[in-house]
């Protein structure tokens, strides 16, 4: 007993350990212009391309998570930390030193340790001096590599015919913004308490080998300025619930499943009751496709999709090829290796039924009570989103960019979000009229009669890439597979549906060799639409662009039945369970 | 004076005595542990030895850079190490594979556990993760033994695993302290603020590191234990950059196992307007060139240089491999030293001569007691290093199996200290130095003042080279010229052509506190030596950064702001 209350007084004081600065933004933005208009009229090489265009960004963060199992905290971590990040431009809009993957500098970096200026920690309480010096620093960093980049650029180029003469950068007009808030205090006290709630669901189910609830608090304000004479300033704020489980069938196969909640506020979470109830639901679920019986067929057919999975397969499968993108000049023909390219050249052309339309709507908030995470004030260019149309009637109409032109892209609509363009909140409408779910079933029997087949699949939860790469696959990479390729995903609930209207829980089909062709057929909707938070992987690589590995976003979609789907069974050699009991379990 | 008195408002620390008889979290333990082995007893390779071993780390870090705070957290977390046996004592599934390149994750796979006493939460991460370690036991065990059946006999036959006597201790207080971060931080930032009026000074960080580790071990066989181990670290590093690219680092570093023992800020202080001096010297100071010659290590330079030279070669555990060098495996009782030095490794000793030492521990990794070994009598080679894999002749652990929490404990270091009974002053050792010099018709000598630590190679397809990494190095010449300082030099060589060249000790101690990285992570060590005259050491030079000096001066940071306009 002594040592447990030793330890919460510890733990308590971690939620307060982080300290409240007061940081000047006058002082900040005094730092960059002064370091700014110092570097664009003095920093030159002899012989070498001038800077015409500079960017200076600061960004601090407060990140708070806690981790908790079994109703036990597992971690807890409350930090603050500010990074500087310089981007400097060489040559002119038309041509300059980006979109240009320099192999060497991009896998092993620069040997000399200066590099690392441009983009490091710095403090998160600056005053004007500290960050002037620090500023100077990273221009000079930034200025030399772009420099130097900008010849690499020329000397790749001298021995090929360029056919593409894109410009490098859109000109933009100079604009100045101001989006600070108040960001909301986390109660700690009540999150660790609703978490061991929430934690403990699972220790009623001893079929379950491991089980974690977890949040995460990310509050942000971001310092930018550039040299066209567009500065902003602006917090935001984004919570994420996570609550993850696994366990393996009597045969060895591993199962997993996972509750997501998303809100900016963390106060505008779903009510705490029904998080609860969700979790338990989880393992319900859970449980029950451990008892379930293991599929023995691949299954080539109607698949209707409902509960997360219209949202996962469209935000994997569909939406990243929505976003321009550029492939970069590189040396010895290597390439970046830009996936999701399928629509670059295809605006205009038919992408999806003429009955579906899907538009990009980054000031929406709110969608019903959800917060949306796609939602946002101010891009990284520091330009205001608006709606885009991408999808109407089945075509193509647009892609979602940032300044970085394409051959069919020419203009920003400002969804540069976290170091590339990237999916904002996505709204899929439907001009037919979406029906029940039971009627969306009869439908799926329909095709399954026509087709002679026994038996139709409904697919109510699909794994999240996001919680997959993080929770899952840290809290024990043995019992779950990689998820094994780009157009693949694993189902984590599974209905057989027989034609007489049978239900029946199943486990080990895979979904296969999905593209975007795929979505063209959907033969039938939904009627209601909901709203699913996610935090989306970076179309453009996160290693190419120097932001965030994933980001958060939104879609909004009805259910959906897709005519034709492939999938197969998830054969492997997996390993066998454990060998002494859970020892959870000797306690029902 | 007041040093302790200002600490003590700073710090308080809660001593809390727990039952020293029982732990509830050592009970979890040693409940699931039982559970775990008598339910695998019935299978088909039931494991004959199971430990755990769980690190409690409490942590406190925080980085001031120009008088700012950089980062200032705090951190709790256990981790879970397990060590299971299958097969026997004499050839188990640890035993080595020969023939491989790479030993697919053997070393690492630390789980991190629930921080409340909550039974359920703890047993699951636990239960789990020792059925994953039974299923790679089993698998590494059948690899192994068809390695031996088709590999030449090997040359050392020792078990895998030493028997040793069970122990039960669990008396030692708890220490968890409650620090006042507020008031480092401030410390901190007054200590980094002083680089800040040095523009050329192009980094500088001052950093606290606090780490309080409580360690529970148990063993299937019996073994009960759980102990503490503190750290406190204060590292002030500064880099500044020569005219012709060269990055110059410096740093200065004190350790206690309490915050409070740490020195006082004005002392501190002190130091760093000293790191700045040299630093600005430094930069104007000429590259030294390659150079083979007498030199005189500083005590601290002798230490890191004795760490790497000799320490890594007296791990144990190195001399089964058949891919290492294995240097002193058949030298037991010959002589590798000169006769007026012996070298032990005292992991029970706490400080010395004043210096508290970082490599103290009352028990090893692997739950056995921390032993002083004399490794090296009067300049003959005595013991290795022992963790629980015997090798030849040292069937038994001597208390030196080491890790990082997560990582895979085998023989590692202490506190090394090189005693010698020819001393002479630090005068008379310079002077040797010169009439060395002077006898191999050398224009000057190299005195080692500062290092920042060092590296060496101990396997056999690469030569068993050392490296040690010098700050601070100046040439002492042999025609009474003032010493020169001189930069961009490392001290490299081979072990035994560089032993035989040690010529005299100076009669004064330097202690070099750290942390040994090596196959089981980064542990705390020390280096203890007096200053070695070495007739002949080797420099080369140092890699060289290529990025040119800031191409604008400084900005003038003397307009402060106000509500109207900012200046330049």
């Amino acid at each position: 007993m002594k040592t447990y209350c030793i330890l919460i007084i510890w733990l308590l004081s971690l939620g307060f350990s982080v300290k409240a600065s007061v940081v000047s933004g006058e002082s900040i933005f005094g730092a960059m212009k002064d370091e700014m208009n110092r570097s664009i009229s003095e920093l030159k090489i002899d012989g070498l391309q001038n800077v015409y265009f500079i960017e200076y960004k600061l960004e601090i963060l407060s990140p708070y998570s806690l981790e908790t199992s079994l109703g036990s905290i597992v971690s807890e971590s409350a930090n603050k930390y500010a990074r500087l990040s310089v981007n400097v431009r060489v040559g002119d809009y038309k041509f300059d030193n980006s979109n240009f993957f320099d192999v060497g500098l991009n896998f092993f970096g620069s040997s000399d340790d200066e590099q690392r200026f441009k983009n490091r920690l710095v403090s998160f309480e600056p005053d004007y001096d500290y960050l002037r010096r620090e500023l100077w620093l990273a221009t000079d960093a930034a200025f030399k590599q772009s420099a130097e980049l900008y010849s690499k650029k020329i000397a790749a180029l001298k021995n090929k015919i360029r056919r593409d003469t894109t410009p490098d950068f859109l000109t933009a007009e100079a604009s100045e913004h101001n989006f600070t808030k108040d960001v909301p205090k986390l109660d700690t006290a009540k999150f660790r308490k609703l978490l061991k709630k929430i934690s403990s669901v699972f220790v009623k189910y001893p079929v379950i080998n491991s089980s974690v609830a977890l949040i995460e608090f990310i509050p942000k304000s971001v310092y930018y300025m550039n040299s066209e004479g567009t500065s902003f300033r602006s917090d935001s704020y984004y919570t994420g619930l996570e609550v993850v489980a696994t366990t393996k069938a009597k045969d060895g196969m591993p199962l997993g499943d996972f509750y997501t909640a998303f809100s900016k506020d963390p106060e505008n979470l779903p009510p705490s009751g029904q998080m609860y109830t969700q979790a338990k639901r989880l393992a319900q679920r859970l449980s029950a496709s451990y008892h379930a019986q293991a599929i023995e067929d691949d299954y080539n057919g109607p698949v209707l999709f409902l509960g997360n999975s219209p949202s996962e397969l469209m935000a994997q499968f569909f939406l990243p090829n929505l976003v321009a993108q550029r492939e970069a000049i590189s040396e010895g023909g290597f390439s970046t290796g830009n996936n999701s390219l399928a629509f670059q050249r295809k605006i205009g052309g038919k992408v999806l039924p003429e009955f579906l339309s899907i538009a990009a709507l980054p000031n929406m908030k709110k969608f019903r009570n959800t917060e949306l995470l796609g939602n946002y004030e101010i891009d990284d260019d520091g330009l205001i989103p608006d709606s885009v149309s991408l999808v109407e009637g089945g075509y193509l109409k647009n892609l979602l960019s940032s300044r970085v032109p394409t051959k069919k892209v020419m203009k920003s609509n400002a969804h540069k979000r976290e170091g590339a363009a990237m999916i904002s909140n996505i709204k899929v409408t439907s001009n037919q009229s979406g029906v029940s779910r039971d009627s969306l079933k009869k439908k799926l029997i329909e095709i399954c009669k026509e087709r002679l087949l026994d038996y139709g699949i409904i697919v109510e939860r699909i794994m999240n890439p996001n919680v997959f790469a993080t929770t899952l696959y840290k809290s024990n990479p043995t019992l779950f597979p990689f998820m094994d390729s780009k157009s693949s995903f694993t189902p984590t609930r599974l209905t057989k549906i027989y034609t007489d209207g049978k239900e029946e829980v199943t486990r080990g089909l895979i979904g296969k060799n999905v593209n975007v062709r795929s979505f063209r057929d959907i033969v039938l909707t939904g009627d209601e639409a909901v709203a699913y938070n996610y935090l989306g992987r970076a179309v453009i690589s996160s290693f190419v662009s120097g932001g965030s590995q994933f980001v958060g976003a939104a879609i909004i979609t009805p259910e959906y039945l897709l005519e034709d789907f492939e999938m197969i069974m998830y054969e492997k050699d997996f390993t066998k369970t454990p060998v002494v009991k859970n020892p959870i379990s000797k306690l029902k | 004076m007041n040093k302790k008195m200002i600490i003590l408002c700073l710090l308080v620390l809660s001593l809390f005595s727990l039952d020293s008889k029982s732990d509830e979290l050592l009970d979890i333990l040693s409940d699931e542990l039982k559970r775990n082995f008598d339910g695998l007893a019935s299978e088909p390779l039931p494991p004959y030895y199971i430990g755990y071993g769980l690190t409690e780390v409490q942590s406190v870090n925080i980085i001031s850079t120009g008088g700012k705070t950089l980062r200032s957290v705090d951190a709790l977390n256990r981790v879970l190490d397990i060590d299971l046996r299958g097969g026997s004592y004499d050839f188990d599934n640890t035993h080595i594979i020969r023939g491989q390149s790479f030993n697919f994750g053997s070393a690492r796979g630390g789980v991190n556990l629930p921080l409340e006493n909550i039974k359920d939460a703890i047993t699951q991460k636990i239960w789990l993760a020792t059925d994953n370690k039974y299923k790679g036991a089993i698998q590494r065990y059948e690899k192994a033994l068809s390695n031996k059946a088709v590999k030449i006999k090997e040359d050392d036959l020792s078990a895998d695993l030493s028997r040793e006597k069970t122990v039960v201790d669990i008396s030692e207080e708890i220490l968890r302290p409650s620090i006042d971060k507020s008031k480092w931080e401030e410390k901190l930032n007054q200590l980094s603020v002083k680089f800040s009026a040095h523009p050329w000074i192009f980094s500088a960080q001052v950093s606290l590191s606090l780490e309080y580790k409580t360690k529970y071990f148990v063993g299937s066989d019996g073994t009960k234990l759980r102990w503490t181990q503190a750290a406190a670290r204060l590292m002030v590093n500064a880099k500044t950059k020569a005219e012709d690219g060269m990055s110059l680092p410096l740093y200065n570093s004190y350790f206690s196992f309490h915050p409070e023992n740490l020195p006082s800020i004005d002392y501190i202080s002190k130091d760093i307007d000293r790191l700045i001096v040299t630093l600005s010297k430094l930069r104007q100071s000429p590259i030294a060139q390659t150079y083979s010659g007498p030199a005189i290590l500083s005590g601290e330079a002798a230490g890191v240089f004795f760490h790497e030279i000799f320490g890594h070669r007296v791990e144990g555990h190195r001399e089964k491999d058949p891919n290492s060098s294995q240097m002193f495996k058949k030298m037991v009782d010959k002589e590798i030293l000169p006769d007026f030095i012996s070298v032990v490794f005292d992991p029970n000793k706490k400080e010395l001569q004043g210096n508290e030492l970082s490599g103290y521990y009352p028990y090893d990794d692997e739950g056995i007691k921390s032993q002083k070994v004399v490794s090296v009598v009067s300049g003959k080679f005595k013991s290795f290093l022992m963790s629980r894999s015997p090798i030849e002749n040292f069937p038994v652990s001597n208390g030196h199996g080491r890790r990082q929490q997560g990582r895979k404990a085998v023989s590692r270091q202490s506190n090394l200290i090189v005693e010698t009974n020819k001393t002479v002053t630090i005068a008379e050792l310079r002077d040797k130095l010169i009439e060395e010099c002077k006898n191999q018709n050398k224009e000057y000598g190299l005195l080692f003042d500062v290092v920042q630590g060092g590296f060496t190679f101990t396997s056999r397809t690469i030569p068993n080279a050392f490296n040690v990494m010098p700050l601070v190095v100046y040439k002492v010449f042999t025609d009474g010229r003032p010493d020169e300082l001189v930069r961009g030099v490392d001290l490299i060589g081979t072990p035994l052509a560089t032993f035989k060249n040690i010529m005299a000790s100076g009669d004064d101690l330097g202690v070099f506190n750290g942390i040994c990285g090596a196959e089981s992570g980064g542990v705390p060590v020390s280096a203890c030596s007096p200053s070695l005259l070495i007739s002949h050491i080797e420099i080369q030079k140092k890699r060289k950064s290529q990025a040119k000096l800031p191409l604008l001066p400084p900005p003038q940071n003397k307009i402060k702001i106000n509500d109207d306009k900012i200046k330049n």
